[in-house]
């Protein structure tokens, strides 16, 4: 077996020009599928984060409050809930959320706005909004005024100390309207988002609302991402049904939905250039088998099985995938890596379609093994076809044919 | 006793439809210790008739023992491992492998056998160094002149200690010299170990060494001449 | 006489010469067939956007666009519509006040841009009544009519003929609240347009407002090709206070996106391209190998060394091409086949105003650019096995 290895590595070297070319293009197509991957897998890293801090992993609403958000359908802060919450195990913290919509006024122009109550010493942990500061003083529980995100204080042209203008409907058609003083200003990574967040105490947002001691959502930090499916299920039996339980994915289906054409658009891409590079490796090794008609049938002459030579062929083969595959890992994790380590912010006309996306308009590649592993399994493969057409070759060869 | 005999053995080509008959009812049979040259002008059917006697081809119809085996009835695979276990080839143009040295070249039938690695080193250095290669054992065949790759060749078909040697042509792709040299030493491995050697040829200094010569001629045998010396 | 001999030396060895012309035509049919659905996406999009929202050319006050403030109007704006009217190359013309606003019904209530139109021009100027799946389009003879997407009616729970309250911020800066009818329901293909919009006429809104001209007069022009034309010369019309935009302007977003997807195009071609140079590198590279000797007798003979460069350059163009062809027709066959019946992409793309079924059509741009990139890089990439070739001396063809 040793000397069958020995001879397929030499046996790869002695048509160096075709070899290095094979190889190249064997590292050529793993090196760009995995940093393309890479690149949108880590994107969507950034998306499902900036996601989860914004809504949680898990949040509990009263039935059918997501699908309208109705500023009806709100459920009660206290009593059996959160006792019922802090029972169940891989819960880290709960955070109650009262959210309604509004007109926010400044000085000469009005926009629509998300009005968010929550508990800033407890959600801050979490969502480490404060952070997210550029002006200003971060708001305390007990605090009157609020903060703003960047984008609204641009639009409204209003800054730290000035007065927001909020109208709107509270809980069961009471007329919702209050002034607040702006007393920070957050910049919050989506775009969208950036442009319509005002964010006050729990206590304030209940008084804007007419919504004493209700709350729209109690969000949910779990202590393991994975568990998240699991403790869902765990709260809907908890609960009997009675309450509405989503995972943040439930919640923000374009994650997914998004994720789901850029895996389309991934994978075809990759298909064709595999299949590309795929049908250049089968004609490669073909033409390698082909040109040694001769010599197959002397080492069948000097007594090795057909079966022996298929074996050498095999193994030139997946020799030749294997250097592929690693030159192309020498380049690819360094890349990745690095990438990782260094985003790149994106310009121009390309990270203006990041921002109407509501994506963070940079470039950061995620770290992910199993993208490597698939990579180098799909590479087998094909190395795997293309020495079946050799093997078929050498099974049908003649002897006295072939030494003539 | 006879190591190989073959009774009435033809082999018809059939390509394209127009059947071409290569060997004709020939019965030959070979004593240990031979060294027989077979000499036929090209097309007389020499090469079938080796190959048919190594085992690479089957004839169409008759015979063929090796050591009262009849090899024509054997499986691909069986036959590889007689080939293996008891011929030695050496070809016209070589053939060694490019990318294997010289000692490596000897020792891969070895290996191909399962000899243990010290016994196959010792032996490969030996056969080299017996027909004068002691000091090429890591050159590759590239690097080798023509009588020196065939040395090469002919201590590959030694390695495994066969019964016999087939050679097709050996010295024709050699200068005068190396061809001199090359028939030297097949000479005294014929007389000094016994092995049996049986090669084509058309080159009349070559007959001239050999203690037995078949002449062939349209796949028949016409001439087989024995002589001592 | 060389591209006759380049034809007969592909078929000297077919495998080889197969195996890279059947690599070629896979990959041109699926760069073309992936790229053509890209693009038909991102056009189906604009043309959604431009048809239902924006038009192809605006007028608002200079300003209005950074900070939509309500008192942004545009003066003397009959005027200026008399005046855009009698240009060569208007379709139509019409007015629109635009401002934010928050819609409750007793159930609930959102943030969202109001936009004030007239019916009859509206309709002349958007589809947005072909996506009605529910009441009528505005007209002159409902009283304060009011269209809203089905998003919308399902948050405050609508229905045609509910009503709902209006609160903007009026001219005066006093915040006004007006009670409209839903006369239609909207479902178009962009989630956010819906989402964010709520319709009302014109002249209702400007009642609420308080304000006395427009905020935006959009133009559809008869020729989409010449709008940069048009608004130029509607934009030399008028003094700088008045800012003309085009689409591309207005709706920067899909404008970038559309380029983003050019982008993704070409550096798809050029990737599959590349992947296709490695086998046509490798197959130069063995018949400029096995014919040395051949290519010396040639020189022997007497051809130019460019000449034979030129001949193997022919053969590598040759075979590129037969594969480029073939893939193009086969590339087109697949268009053709997914137009009629439609590709589902994935549901749930509506928040980028992606239609869930695209019937891909065959962009001749991107067919250039394909067409271009490959003789390019075909060029580029057998450049280097053949100038091997041109090394080769008339000598070899002698030497054993």
């Amino acid at each position: 077996m040793k000397q069958l290895i020995k001879l397929a590595w030499r046996n790869i070297w002695r048509k160096r020009k075709r070899s290095v070319i094979a190889i190249v293009s064997v590292a050529f197509a793993v090196i760009i599928s995995v940093s393309l991957r890479s690149l949108m897998l880590g994107n969507y890293d950034k998306i499902i984060e900036a996601g989860v801090k914004s809504t949680g992993h898990i949040q509990i609403h009263a039935v059918n409050y997501w699908k309208d958000k109705s500023i009806n359908d709100l459920i009660n802060k206290d009593g059996e809930l959160p006792n019922i919450l802090q029972n169940i195990r891989g819960i880290k913290k709960i955070m109650p959320r009262l959210q309604n919509n509004a007109l926010g006024a400044g000085e000469n122009t009005s926009k629509g706005v998300m009005v968010n109550g929550f508990l800033p010493h407890v959600e801050n942990s979490f969502t480490k909004l404060s952070n997210r500061l550029v002006k200003g003083t971060f708001i305390r529980d007990t605090s009157t005024t609020i903060l703003i995100s960047e984008g609204l204080a641009k639009y409204l042209k209003i800054s730290v100390n000035d007065t927001l203008v909020l109208i709107g409907q509270g809980y069961h058609a009471n007329i919702a309207a209050g002034k607040y003083i702006i007393q920070g200003i957050v910049k919050l990574p989506n775009p969208q988002m950036n442009l319509m967040n005002v964010f006050m105490p729990l206590q304030v947002a209940q008084d804007f609302s007419t919504a004493q001691g209700l709350i729209s959502a109690y969000m949910i930090e779990v202590e393991n991402d994975d568990a998240t499916k699991a403790i869902k299920s765990k709260l809907n039996s908890e609960l009997n049904n009675s309450y509405e339980v989503m995972t943040w994915d439930e919640m923000m289906p374009e994650i997914r939905n998004s994720e789901r054409i850029d895996t389309i658009i991934f994978t075809m891409l990759a298909s064709c250039l595999y299949l590309i590079i795929g049908m250049g490796l089968i004609g490669t090794i073909l033409m390698m088998a082909l040109e040694r008609r001769k010599e197959f049938g002397i080492l069948q002459a000097i007594g090795l099985q057909k079966t022996q030579i298929q074996l050498v062929i095999v193994i030139e083969t997946l020799l030749l995938g294997l250097v592929g595959i690693i030159s192309a890992f020498a380049v690819a994790i360094p890349f990745v890596l690095y990438m990782n380590a260094h985003e790149i912010p994106l310009t121009g006309d390309s990270g203006k379609s990041f921002v109407a996306m509501g994506v963070e308009p940079v470039l950061q590649l995620g770290v992910k093994p199993h993208l490597f592993v698939l990579m180098a399994l799909i590479v087998f493969s094909i190395m795997l076809v293309a020495s079946l057409f050799p093997v078929l070759f050498v099974k049908r060869l003649k002897t006295s044919e072939a030494i003539k | 006793m006879k190591v190989i005999a073959l009774n009435n053995v033809s082999k018809v080509y059939n390509p394209k439809g127009i059947a071409v008959t290569a060997v004709n009812d020939v019965s030959l049979a070979f004593d240990e210790g031979e060294f027989t040259a077979i000499v036929g002008a090209s097309g007389s059917g020499k090469t079938t008739l080796l190959n048919m006697i190594g085992g690479i081809d089957m004839p169409t119809s008759g015979e063929v023992f090796v050591q009262n085996q009849k090899i024509n009835e054997l499986s691909e695979a069986k036959l590889t491992v007689f080939r293996r276990n008891n011929i030695g080839f050496v070809f016209q143009q070589y053939n060694l492998l490019p990318v294997l040295t010289a000692m490596e070249n000897v020792e891969f039938v070895l290996e191909m056998q399962g000899n243990p690695k010290a016994e196959r080193k010792q032996r490969a250095k030996e056969l080299l160094t017996a027909i004068g290669l002691g000091n090429k054992l890591n050159e590759r065949p590239g690097k080798l002149s023509g009588g020196q790759q065939q040395r090469v060749a002919v201590a590959r078909a030694l390695a495994h200690k066969p019964k016999f040697i087939i050679a097709d042509e050996p010295t024709a792709n050699l200068d005068s010299k190396s061809a001199a040299d090359l028939l030297e030493m097949m000479q005294e491995l014929n007389r000094k170990d016994g092995i049996t050697f049986i090669f084509s040829t058309h080159d009349q200094r070559v007959v001239e060494k050999a203690k037995r010569v078949i002449v062939f001629e349209d796949g028949k045998v016409k001439e087989d001449v024995s002589y001592t010396k | 006489m060389t591209s006759k001999l380049a034809w007969k030396n592909i078929w000297r060895n077919k495998t080889r010469s197969l195996v890279f012309i059947i690599a070629a035509i896979l990959g041109f049919a699926m760069a073309l067939f992936t790229l053509n659905t890209m693009k038909s996406i991102s056009q189906q999009r604009l043309s959604d956007a431009i048809n239902i929202q924006t038009s192809y050319i605006q007028i608002h006050k200079a300003g209005f666009m950074e900070d939509r403030e309500i008192n942004f109007t545009i003066p003397d704006a009959e005027n200026v519509m008399a005046k855009v009217k009698a240009m060569p190359g208007i379709e139509i013309v019409s007015k629109r006040i635009s401002c934010n606003a928050v819609v409750a019904s007793p159930e609930n209530n959102i943030a969202c841009e109001i936009k004030g139109v007239m019916p009859q021009e509206e309709n002349e100027i958007s589809v947005l009544k072909d996506f009605l799946v529910e009441g009528e389009a505005l007209n002159n003879n409902q009283n304060s009519p009011i269209l809203v997407s089905k998003r919308t009616a399902e948050r405050l729970k609508l229905k045609v003929r509910s009503k709902v309250v209006v609160t903007i911020k009026a001219s005066n800066g006093e915040i006004t609240g007006g009670s409209f009818r839903v006369a239609g329901i909207f479902v178009t293909p962009s989630t956010p347009y819906d989402e964010s919009t709520v319709i009302a006429r014109y002249n209702d809104l400007q009642e609420l407002s308080r304000i006395d001209e427009p905020h935006e007069l959009v133009i559809k022009v008869t020729d989409p090709n010449k709008v940069i034309e048009v608004q130029m010369a509607i934009q030399n019309q008028l003094t700088n206070q008045y800012q003309v935009n085009d689409w591309k302007y207005l709706l920067p977003e899909l404008f970038a996106f559309d380029g983003f997807i050019n982008m993704v195009g070409m550096l798809f071609t050029i990737i599959i391209i590349i992947g296709l140079g490695f086998s046509l590198m490798n197959t130069m590279n063995m018949i400029v190998q096995e014919r040395t000797k051949e290519l010396g007798m040639l020189r022997a003979i007497g051809q130019g060394k460019w000449s034979v460069f030129r001949m193997l350059l022919k053969e590598s163009g040759l075979m590129t091409f037969i594969g480029a062809a073939g893939g193009i027709v086969l590339g087109i066959g697949f268009i053709s086949v997914a137009s009629k019946h439609g590709i589902s992409i994935s549901e749930g793309l509506g928040f980028l105003g992606i239609r869930p079924i695209i019937y891909p059509t065959l962009h001749p741009g991107l067919l250039i650019m394909i067409i271009v990139l490959a003789i390019v890089l075909t060029v580029i990439i057998s450049t280097f096995p053949a100038s091997r070739a041109l090394a080769i001396k008339p000598q070899e063809a002698l030497r054993d």
